[in-house]
């Protein structure tokens, strides 16, 4: 299955970290994965966006009109990266209101909220991951709590257990 | 272990393209490697830093990409595998050693990584550093794609020792920024010494010397172009009688476009891996057999001017097009829809773009640009400063760091940025030739890289203006890089000697040198006010640690601050220091606990004293 996600937020939120995790889950289910990212000055609060292409593609870019699957993690980017969706794409958004004329493609997750009552405020990433893949069948959620497993080995039990429950929640929010 | 040193031999690891690049370089027995860090160059001499601590690879972050290749430059003529890494600019630094040592040679492998960023992600232009390979008479190669970049970085130490010539490997940020996975070959162990074996006729570069030096240059430029001939980083895909001739990612958006406009049949692409010198009779042959050929490639028209050429002297009087009003740009980098749309329009064939969802119901939105962090004591600085010549007619030259930012409003401190150092340097001529008040900006990193040549000509030729050196303790903006004025031991990183900026520009002579803590605010506009009625050269040290480095070292708790009752709605620090942790609700501001560090700027600008430490909960 041929798909194009784009992964839309600011400098800090952990664009990179969930992209990364993506591409290692469809990567272990033996998919075709190519990324490209923005690093540098973006770094500064800057807009940070991240092209993953998984299937049968050469080439690492997005372009407008081709993604199927677009997760922005700061509202106000949906404005600036819509554009990247086709017409039966969906974005999945981390935002407190709906998008009334956009329902039909803009799923709405209040991941900011949701980390805050959890006094999780860091992973506001992985919320949105998790609605995500409630969304999209390029991986499942039982995949990428593997990779998140991988990648927080050593590290205190209560980040993984912070993020894995991030992953569920903002999964079943949407489910 | 450093996950680059993995030995387990035909796994697949997902790897950004400068990964890719320095596990290359340790699969190649790598044993030397120097840089001075810039983007999109910047993670692959990271990585290399780190491995250098597990292993006995030789790194070192050199004070600026002149000092980085020379250095280089001595390892690789001692019979050391060598690596030297830059930024596309960075290689304009280092520009004089290149051209000359491309007279001299290498005895061991030296791979000189220049990363080029067409469509400026972060850089102050996007020179095509393919002109630096004609420039120098060097072999350049150039890979598409993130796993083509490891096979290619080993296929450049062997290309270099084949000609004992240093090889340009030439990235674009495309390349450097995109991940993929990458199968892991067996690491050689890196070999950090070797011997130097004295021989004037040959490394000392008199006239006398570098005549014959020369003559050896063009012999190993012409073996260099048999070997670009040969080689198989130079192919052919499909057949037809429509021609591709393209380099870097551009292969990939070709290739996807050839299959999305259904052409498969009728387009033969070459794809041009070792790019100077181009393989001339390969390119010949290609064309002869060509209705039509389009040149893809960012940047210059690099190779279409050679194509062009080739076909003239073979008389092939076939259109070749690459750059023009209606087909490719010079601006900017590539995409795969507009690979696809010129190339259609150039082969005459249809096609319709993708249609986009329609996005009318959402509202206009401002960019978000990027910003100088919460806490960042350059904001402190810059305020300071305004406040202090809010009398005089002032202009600003500033350099290249985060500090570069600061020319945004409200700030607004940066009137003219040139290149890495140009705030000092500028600001002896800007003195000279105006009657402003000239405050010019520079970090501390970019200080030593060319701040300090400047500073002695302005000592020398009594220029009359203030240096503010912004010393945050570290290269902020492309990762916190060390640099020479940096406490190596605070980082648990032994074995170094920090260089004291004071100590160095007192040295030289200043006739005011002043050091100020920027996050107090009075003190520190006492102080400028000082040093700006000084007539010569005045110099301000400011110093604060980077916020988030320090706060990476934790050595910075934040302690959050809030607004208070009191506030009477003046917003003087929405207005003048804009910290990107305040934001309005309810018209009324507020500070973002989660991301204030506590620097109390605000605090002390706040006309009630209406901005108060938050108290824990």
């Amino acid at each position: 299955m041929n798909q194009q996600i784009v992964i839309s937020g600011v400098g800090g939120q952990g664009v990179l970290f969930i992209t990364g995790l993506l591409a290692k889950a469809c990567m272990a289910k033996g998919s075709h994965v190519l990324t490209s990212e923005t690093h540098g000055m973006a770094q500064r609060g800057g807009t940070v966006i991240s092209h993953l292409k998984i299937g049968d593609y050469a080439s690492p870019l997005i372009r407008p009109g081709n993604a199927d699957l677009l997760i922005v993690l700061k509202s106000e980017n949906l404005a600036q990266h819509r554009d990247f969706l086709n017409p039966r794409g969906k974005a999945v958004v981390n935002a407190q209101t709906t998008f009334e004329k956009s329902a039909s493609t803009a799923i709405t997750l209040d991941a900011d909220k949701m980390a805050e009552d959890e006094n999780n405020p860091g992973s506001v990433n992985l919320y949105m991951l998790g609605g995500a893949l409630a969304v999209t069948q390029v991986c499942s959620l039982y995949d990428v709590k593997e990779q998140i497993k991988n990648r927080l080995q050593g590290k205190p039990e209560a980040l993984l257990t912070g993020a894995l429950n991030a992953l569920d929640k903002g999964y079943n929010q949407i489910i | 272990m450093h996950k680059l040193l993995s030995e387990k031999i035909n796994e697949d690891l997902l790897m950004l393209g400068n990964e890719a690049i320095a596990r290359g370089a340790v699969e190649a027995g790598v044993g030397f490697a120097t840089t001075y860090p810039g983007t999109p160059s910047s993670e692959l001499s990271l990585n290399l830093f780190q491995i250098s601590r597990e292993t006995d690879l030789y790194f070192e972050y050199s004070t600026n990409e002149k000092v980085a290749l020379e250095v280089a430059a001595a390892a690789a003529n001692s019979g050391v595998r060598t690596m030297c890494m830059m930024k596309h600019v960075g290689l304009n630094v280092a520009a004089d050693p290149l051209v000359t040592l491309a007279y001299i040679g290498v005895t061991a492998g030296l791979v000189i990584l220049t990363a080029d960023d067409p469509a400026m992600f972060s850089s102050q232009n996007e020179q095509d550093n393919r002109y630096y390979g004609k420039l120098a008479g060097l072999p350049v190669l150039e890979p598409s794609s993130v796993e083509e970049a490891k096979e290619m970085t080993r296929a450049a130490f062997e290309l270099s020792e084949a000609l004992g010539e240093p090889v340009l490997l030439r990235t674009t940020t495309r390349i450097n920024h995109s991940s993929a996975f990458v199968t892991l070959k067996e690491i050689t162990p890196p070999v950090p010494k070797g011997n130097f074996v004295p021989a004037p006729m040959s490394y000392v570069t008199v006239p006398a010397v570098s005549r014959k030096l020369h003559v050896k240059l063009l012999d190993n430029l012409a073996k260099a172009s048999a070997l670009s001939d040969a080689s198989d980083l130079n192919f052919i895909t499909g057949q037809g009688p429509l021609g591709v001739i393209c380099n870097g990612v551009s292969y990939l958006y070709a290739k996807d476009a050839v299959k999305d406009l259904g052409l498969e049949e009728q387009v033969k692409i070459l794809r041009i891996g070792f790019s100077n010198p181009m393989p001339e009779w390969m390119i010949k042959d290609f064309i002869k057999g060509c209705k039509k050929v389009l040149v893809v490639e960012e940047g210059e028209p690099f190779m279409e001017e050679a194509v062009k050429a080739f076909a003239q002297e073979a008389c092939e009087t076939l259109p070749i097009q690459g750059k023009a009003d209606d087909l490719f740009s010079r601006l900017s980098e590539f995409d795969p829809a507009m690979v696809r749309e010129n190339m259609a329009r150039f082969f005459d064939v249809p096609y319709t773009p993708a249609a986009s969802v329609n996005t009318a119901d959402l509202p206009e939105i401002p960019q978000r640009p990027p910003n100088l962090c919460s806490g960042c004591s350059h904001r402190a600085t810059f305020y300071e400063v305004k406040k202090a010549a809010k009398a005089m007619d002032v202009m600003c030259p500033s350099d290249i760091g985060c500090y570069t930012l600061g020319f945004l409003p409200p700030l607004s401190m940066g009137d003219f940025v040139l290149c890495m150092g140009a705030s000092v340097s500028s600001a002896c001529g800007f003195s000279r030739a105006t009657d402003k008040k000239v405050v010019a900006f520079i970090g501390d990193s970019t200080f030593f890289h060319s701040g300090i040549t400047g500073l002695v000509n302005a000592v020398f030729n009594n220029h009359n203006f203030t240096l503010v050196i912004l010393d945050n303790g570290i290269t902020a903006m492309t990762g916190h890089q060390p640099n020479p004025g940096v406490d190596m031991d605070q980082m648990n990183l032994p074995g170094y000697n920090a260089i004291s900026i004071e100590k160095l520009v007192r040295s030289l002579g200043v006739g005011h040198v002043t050091l100020i803590k920027p996050f107090k605010v009075k003190k520190s506009i006492a102080a400028i006010e000082e040093a700006l009625a000084f007539k010569g050269v005045s110099v301000i040290i400011s110093q604060e640690p980077c916020a988030l480095h320090a706060k990476g070292l934790k050595l910075l708790k934040p302690r959050a601050f809030t607004v208070t009752d009191k506030c009477l709605d003046h917003r003087d620090c929405i207005n003048e220091i804009a910290c990107p942790s305040f934001y309005l609700d309810k018209g009324r501001v507020h500070i973002d606990a989660d991301t204030c560090v506590g620097c109390a700027v605000c605090a002390q600008i706040c006309p009630e004293n209406a901005i108060m430490p938050l108290k824990k909960k």
